[in-house]
């Protein structure tokens, strides 16, 4: 049986030695006050600024194309940046879904002038990207949104609702997945398109929605008889399903579904160092068993990707084993910090591990619950 | 590992899987068996990497022959320079023996095929490796398990070598060797339950439909796909890292602490989906799970392989832990 293949990859010189200048990077930014390093940091922490300063480096739409402001690096040099932003819990998350999938689909999708248009600001850390995929009623079942696009003598006009944007407040362009014509009979996969869409046009309205752990990330987009031009449409009138899959297949694959805890798991090791007992020790070497074999698979799919292939099925085992590491992490950290007295802890240890408890309950929903990526695995596995 | 082989060892564990003595002949014959055997010139016919992964096709067909220990134990002679004698073999991750004399009087207790084994290496307690040949006598552990073990007896045996061993050899190493080898037979194990779950549940009918189709089932089946899939990537990474001087800790220990705890979940999930059928002698699955629960412990079990790698975390220091995650980085040339 290879029912999932996850390649050998070895680290290049160029790859470690890009980690190295990220490395110096965050370290410069945490002495200046840049940064201070945040749990779950991709979506929570967002710097438009900070975001800027990544673009300045070269570090973001890496693997675009010269003449759409990209540098055609190898998704392992991307993954490699991308890593050390996340174990650094780096304010990333104005520029994340630009740089992780918007751009990606633009590139594939766009035509020639939404690309020279757009992918250049990606770059320069200026131009940042919401999702337009949930609706009020089409969370899991994402093929029953009723946001509609119908054409115009112009283009289109859009109305609709959009909800759980992340940074849709801050972001000048959402992908949206809007019906264009009626589902046929049972199949709701045909009829949906894609479109990009200026934020700023009139007929839009933002508000936003605070989650449970006091954070203001989420929003609900309200689109009114938003007037869209001609060329907003993004790829195939029609082909929206297809597309919103390739999409969902990016935002899945990424290492920040493993490594989003990870500066939590440094800061324990250094407060606990002295205290490590047996059970102690398997604990954290549990998590680094979980941890490094997940980096492995992550980076197969970084080679998949590479070959043009598209890991669909790959991301959804890496993000379902993820999310179980992740709840694993925050429940072993909290085993593991028992061996302190509660007066011993080291500052803001536990404000960041109550934090990242309380993003926790998002881990298993976003990009997909645990419960739809556990189908997309069946349905390789041929029982579907 | 090399198609080639893959292909041809898959086929002739497939032909003599329920005959142990034709798949032994059949194993030697294609120079499988003896494939990590030094030859004069101290090269092998097989790479350490085939090694593992015949080791792993082995486990998935359930075979009860001595191969993977003869693999295994072949290729660590060959790394002290000496070649395996021919037949089935075997070397002792724990034991070590005091000789006392030129000749050898000792039990090895419940050695894995001990009764079928044609020679045994183990350490000697000033660091050295003996190779004793077939024992004097041989008595059979009573076991529920497939693969037999038996005592084995030397009474005034001359042995046939005295090994030096390269300064890595020792007790720990060759544990972590052993271990490897059990990862490799779990992943292959693993692939062959989630196989047969995959299958029985496609075909088997309740309630009017195959067991597949109910979404219960579909989530098992997921989960210890991804059980199997984060098992073998942690397996390759270690097979990669293996070398001249054996196996490298954090690795081998990793994949040996993530199959050991993933084969608990597949076999488990395996015989829920199976249902009674699964619980019988006859079956095919408790022939993989009977093995998987036998081979999680053995060696070292997850906790233990975690604990080891946790204490070496600890002891790196925190700064270290995201080079070892991550790996080290160069000094920069600005």
């Amino acid at each position: 049986m290879q029912r999932f293949h996850f390649p050998a990859v070895e680290a290049s010189q160029a790859e470690l030695e890009i980690r190295a200048r990220v490395r110096e990077f965050l370290q410069r930014e945490r002495e200046t006050g840049g940064f201070v390093p945040r749990a779950d940091c991709w979506v929570s922490a967002p710097d438009a600024q900070f975001s800027r300063k990544v673009g300045e480096m070269g570090w973001l739409g890496m693997t675009w194309p010269t003449q759409y402001g990209g540098q055609q690096q190898s998704p392992l040099m991307r993954l490699a940046v991308t890593e050390e932003l996340l174990a650094a819990g780096a304010p990333v998350a104005a520029h994340w879904v630009a740089d992780r999938q918007s751009g990606p689909h633009i590139l594939k999708y766009g035509t020639e002038q939404q690309k020279y248009n757009i992918l250049p600001k990606i770059v320069a850390g200026e131009c940042f990207f919401a999702i337009g995929m949930s609706e009020p009623q089409a969370g899991s079942d994402l093929a029953a949104v009723t946001t509609k696009a119908e054409k115009t003598a112009t283009g289109w006009r859009l109305n609709g609702r959009k909800i759980w944007s992340t940074g849709a407040h801050i972001s000048s362009y959402m992908i949206v997945l809007a019906r264009t014509s009626p589902a046929e009979g049972r199949n709701r996969h045909v009829g949906l398109s894609q479109f990009l869409v200026d934020l700023s046009l009139p007929g839009i309205s933002i508000s936003g929605i605070e989650d449970m752990a006091g954070g203001r990330h989420f929003n609900e987009t309200l689109f009114e008889d938003v007037e869209l031009t001609d060329d907003s449409l993004l790829g195939e009138e029609g082909r929206g399903w297809a597309q919103v899959m390739g999409e969902l297949a990016m935002e899945r694959s990424g290492p920040e579904r493993f490594l989003t805890t990870f500066v939590l798991i440094e800061q324990t090791i250094a407060a606990i160092r002295h205290q490590v007992d047996f059970q102690s020790a398997a604990l954290l070497g549990r998590l680094y068993v979980h941890l490094v074999s997940l980096r492995r698979m992550s980076r197969g799919i970084a080679r998949l990707l590479e070959q043009g292939e598209s890991p669909e099925t790959e991301a959804a085992l890496v993000k379902q084993l993820g999310n179980q590491f992740e709840k694993d992490v925050l429940s072993h950290l909290r085993k593991l910090m028992a061996a302190l007295p509660p007066d011993e802890w080291p500052n803001g240890l536990r404000a960041l591990l109550e934090a990242a408890i309380l993003r926790q309950p998002s881990a298993t929903l976003r990009g997909g619950t645990t419960e739809i990526m556990r189908g997309i695995i069946a349905r390789q596995l041929g029982v579907r | 590992m090399d198609s080639l082989i893959e292909q041809t060892a898959e086929r002739i564990v497939a032909d003599h899987r329920e005959h142990p003595r034709a798949l032994w002949k059949a194993l030697i014959d294609n120079g499988l068996a003896g494939g990590l055997t030094r030859r004069a010139d101290g090269s092998t016919d097989l790479s350490i990497v085939d090694g593992f992964g015949l080791m792993r096709i082995a486990a998935a067909a359930a075979t009860a022959v001595p191969f993977s220990q003869t693999l295994l134990a072949s290729w660590v002679l060959g790394l002290c320079d000496t070649s395996a004698p021919e037949g089935a073999g075997s070397i002792l991750p724990s034991a070590t023996l005091r000789l006392q004399g030129n000749t050898v009087d000792a039990t090895f207790a419940a050695v894995e095929f001990g009764a079928e084994l044609h020679w045994l290496a183990c350490l000697q307690d000033n660091g050295e490796l003996l190779l004793l040949p077939a024992p004097s006598s041989s008595s059979r552990v009573e076991s529920i398990h497939d693969d037999p073990s038996a005592d084995m007896i030397y009474q005034s045996v001359d042995p046939l070598a005295q090994v030096k061993v390269p300064p890595w050899l020792n007790r720990d190493t060759l544990q972590l060797l052993h271990a490897l080898m059990r990862s490799a037979q779990l992943c292959g194990a693993m692939e062959s339950a989630l196989d047969l779950t995959v299958d029985f549940a496609a075909q088997r009918e309740q309630f009017g439909r195959s067991l597949s189709k109910f979404q219960a089932i579909q989530h098992m089946l997921s989960e210890m796909a991804g059980e199997v899939s984060a098992s073998i990537a942690a397996l390759d990474a270690a097979i990669e890292q293996v070398g001249g001087s054996g196996a490298e800790f954090l690795s081998a220990a990793s994949a040996k602490a993530r199959a050991s705890e993933a084969a608990g979940i597949v076999g488990a999930h395996a015989h829920q989906v199976h249902g009674a059928i699964g619980y019988t002698q006859e079956y095919a699955l408790a022939r993989l799970s009977r093995r998987l629960w036998r081979w999680r412990d053995d060696s070292g079990d997850e906790t233990y392989w975690a604990a080891q790698i946790g204490r070496s975390i600890v002891a790196a220091g925190s700064p270290a832990f995201s080079e070892l995650v991550f790996g080290k980085t160069p000094a920069l040339k600005n």
